[in-house]
């Protein structure tokens, strides 16, 4: 190929104005191997250009992998984690519910066991109230009975002193 | 889209999009489940795939942005600065096979270009090795057209001086 050519091309290469097929050609060039020698620096770039274009490549392997995939219809990894985020939701609306109903439970529990004293009777049959009243007076009406006699003694001590009285006047 | 279309259309892009993705992420089995991930969307969304003007270019970009995605949760995870994992990229890279294939002035220049800012390594990845026209360069980068030329510009210009530099004092 023309070197004159060539140095026009890599001048316009250089200015970013080679079309895709001029910089095809240069590549090309570069790659045959008998360039001529005053270009020898830049044919490494254009070398290493082509090189890096064969550089890496996937398998067969890898078509067989991705058409079974297909074929599964499955698309694997992300799904699984969204599972997973959407099984965290829940259990945090879960906790919430549970610590609300928990919470629910004891308050409810604390409401019932200040208004037993009020609203709960100690006896469930009316005679027995009945007769656990009767008791309760005739014990008041006993001790009642037991200050009288005390009194009574008081009220001797009463009159003795106003007969004293009329005596002395 | 049928399977035997999907076979000879999309198939035969896979070594692209791996380098690419490689390029990206710096590990091959990485860059492996990122092209297989891209072609399982395009077979799941093969009703609109007729629609698309260029698909290969779509399957690019869908490529790239499916490699930044994954580079930046593994940035998460590992917390590495940005020189570290460059480094390891290109440990990866060249193996000692390929090395001895490739000459001296060839492996300087690989380790340049995979040192350029991001935006230029991609543009020169796309336009210089993969061979593809600016219109192509711009849907799979997703900017405009000056864009594109400014950092192939650039690119292109520090590629020379490194050139010119390894030429003249051999650094």
């Amino acid at each position: 190929m023309d070197s004159k050519r060539i140095e026009q091309l890599i001048a316009k290469y250089w200015e970013c104005e080679t079309t895709l097929e001029e910089e095809k050609e240069l590549k090309n060039y570069f790659s045959a191997g008998d360039y001529d020698a005053k270009f020898k620096d830049v044919a490494p770039l254009f070398q290493y250009y082509t090189n890096e274009k064969e550089s890496a490549s996937l398998d067969g392997l890898f078509d067989e992998q991705v058409l079974a995939e297909i074929e599964q219809g499955v698309p694997s990894s992300p799904k699984k984690g969204k599972v997973m985020s959407m099984f965290t939701n829940i259990s945090k609306v879960a906790a919430v519910i549970l610590v609300v109903v928990v919470a629910g439970y004891f308050i409810q529990q604390e409401i019932k066991e200040k208004e037993q004293p009020y609203l709960t009777d100690t006896f469930e049959d009316p005679e027995k109230a009945f007769e656990e009243t009767k008791k309760a007076l005739q014990l008041i009406s006993k001790n009642f009975n037991k200050g009288r006699k005390q009194a009574k003694k008081l009220s001797t001590f009463n009159e003795a002193q106003e007969r004293v009285k009329d005596n002395n006047l | 889209m049928s399977l035997e279309a999907f076979k000879t259309r999309v198939l035969p892009t896979k070594d692209k999009l791996f380098r690419f993705a490689l390029k990206l992420v710096g590990d091959a089995d990485e860059a492996r489940d990122i092209v297989q991930e891209v072609f399982i969307k395009v077979w799941n969304k093969r009703n609109e795939m007729d629609e698309l003007e260029n698909m290969e270019a779509w399957c690019m970009r869908v490529t790239r942005n499916l490699s930044l995605d994954k580079l930046k949760s593994k940035k998460r995870k590992l917390t590495d600065s940005l020189d570290q994992t460059h480094d390891i990229s290109m440990g990866e890279n060249i193996t000692p096979y390929r090395s001895t294939e490739l000459s001296d002035t060839m492996i300087k220049i690989g380790t340049f270009i995979s040192s350029l800012p991001d935006k230029q390594k991609q543009v020169i990845q796309l336009r210089d090795v993969e061979g593809y026209s600016y219109q192509e360069i711009c849907d799979i980068l997703e900017i405009d057209m000056n864009q594109v030329k400014v950092n192939l510009f650039r690119a292109r210009k520090s590629v020379r001086e490194n050139l010119l530099n390894a030429n003249a004092y051999g650094l």
